[in-house]
């Protein structure tokens, strides 16, 4: 009986990571003609413009707690643009995710790459947690300007080494190995 | 003892896709990408085509038919677990410290499955290779299915996505596999009065999956992927280096954050 539960167990993994392997084709297949500068992280940057828009939506609904007190919920129609900006930074950092592994796979050793790995395992936990907590906050007690600046000094410091690690690759000659990583990212 | 009405059915079936099969490779010459797998559906052809005529010229329960149906059974085994090497191959050699350490596992897999065939043979002494095939066949069919779950998570990781054809290969091994283990599971105990059955499904499954090999082969094969861009190796270090550290920093960081903010 154990065989067959490892066979379930099997065929549900090959239909997740088949599904999986579809999407990555289409996205591949969508951001071929996408200028570079959007095969980044870049939704981050917006955090300025975010915090200006809900400061003005508070104002609006004159609320009076202090801006740091103040929570957004998702569900609150002048606050989509919490829900939408949470859901860019979630795309922001699942891309420099993928660049990461694009990267770390092209190894020359184990040893590094087994090390690579297990960075990128650990940053991706901490990611799920955060992923986590954000959308308890959103659907709950809502979510802080604080929280969101939090989130947006998370993802801005991954797209930072991103960019320098790119940067490096770019100076060292290898601009079509950079071009590559990014359209399969 | 001649077969039945309905296994002579699904004989004929399962020749004509073997034939279809091996036509549709030559046609798409899917060997100049899949030398392997080419050469295994070539093999399909002539297994079923000496075993077929060995059981209308002796029987099917005659001492050739038993011989051959052994034999056969255990090269095509062999072929598969070729073509499962295959696909590893196409899929991870532009990974320079991926590949070489996969090689010496599949090596190490091979070599503890035949072992433990070799081992359950000699203990079993009225029908020994009977006995190695079918304990190769249940140890590398569980490998197989495994090791071909594995690939399509690592492509699923990695980014390295597999073309048409080499996915409908890996369905189609894996959906053969998995049926496999079960079948053997629950015919362990009650193989010799049900044989026939056991026979019979491990048929039907196998001509599911050639159906899912053939699909993809009914359009020209698509243009190969080009080859990954690669760095040079020196310089793949130093800077793989750096990330590494800059990766500790980040998850420094998150930790930081994390602690502080998300309790």
């Amino acid at each position: 009986m154990i065989s067959i539960a490892l066979v379930v167990f099997l065929a549900i993994s090959l239909i997740l990571f088949l599904r999986q392997q579809r999407d990555i084709e289409r996205r591949i297949a969508s951001q071929r003609n996408v200028p570079r500068e959007k095969l980044v992280p870049r939704h981050y940057k917006s955090f300025t413009e975010v915090e200006k828009a809900l400061w003005a939506a508070v104002q609006q609904q004159k609320r009076s707690a202090a801006w740091g007190d103040v929570r957004f919920q998702g569900r609150e129609p002048e606050f989509k643009i919490v829900r939408d900006y949470v859901h860019g930074l979630r795309e922001d950092f699942q891309r420099g995710h993928r660049i990461f592994g694009q990267v770390i796979i092209h190894s020359p050793e184990m040893k590094l790459f087994a090390q690579l790995e297990w960075q990128r395992v650990q940053i991706e936990f901490a990611y799920y947690r955060w992923r986590a907590s954000a959308w308890l906050r959103l659907r709950t007690g809502g979510i802080s300007i604080d929280d969101l600046r939090q989130l947006t000094e998370i993802v801005a410091t991954l797209a930072y080494r991103v960019r320098t690690m790119l940067m490096a690759f770019e100076k060292s000659g290898n601009l079509e190995f950079v071009d590559s990583i990014l359209r399969q990212s | 003892m001649q077969l039945t009405l309905s296994e002579n059915l699904l004989w004929g079936l399962g020749i004509g896709l073997k034939f279809l099969l091996s036509a549709l490779v030559f046609y798409r010459r899917l060997y100049r990408r899949l030398p392997f797998f080419s050469f295994y559906a070539v093999l399909l052809v002539v297994e079923v085509t000496v075993v077929w005529w060995v059981y209308r010229e002796w029987g099917y329960r005659s001492f050739p038919a038993w011989y051959s149906y052994w034999w056969a059974s255990a090269v095509v085994l062999f072929a598969r677990a070729l073509v499962v090497a295959e696909l590893c191959w196409t899929s991870l050699r532009t990974y320079p410290a991926i590949w070489p350490w996969v090689r010496r596992l599949l090596s190490l897999i091979a070599s503890v499955a035949l072992g433990y065939a070799a081992v359950t043979a000699l203990r079993t002494s009225p029908s020994p290779l009977a006995t190695f095939v079918l304990a190769s066949e249940r140890a590398l069919e569980i490998a197989f299915a495994v090791i071909l779950v594995a690939l399509v998570g690592f492509g699923a990781r990695y980014m390295a996505v597999l073309g048409p054809v080499e996915r409908s290969i890996v369905i189609g091994l894996g959906v053969y596999s998995g049926f496999q283990v079960i079948n053997n599971t629950f015919m362990q105990e009650w193989m010799n009065r049900y044989f026939h059955w056991w026979v019979s499904m491990r048929v039907i499954a196998f001509d599911i999956a050639m159906l899912v090999w053939i699909v993809p082969l009914r359009k020209a094969l698509p243009p190969a992927e080009p080859e990954r861009t690669l760095i040079s190796e020196s310089g793949a270090i130093r800077l793989l280096r750096e990330l590494l550290a800059s990766m500790r920093e980040i998850t420094e960081e998150m930790k930081r954050i994390a602690r502080s903010k998300w309790k």
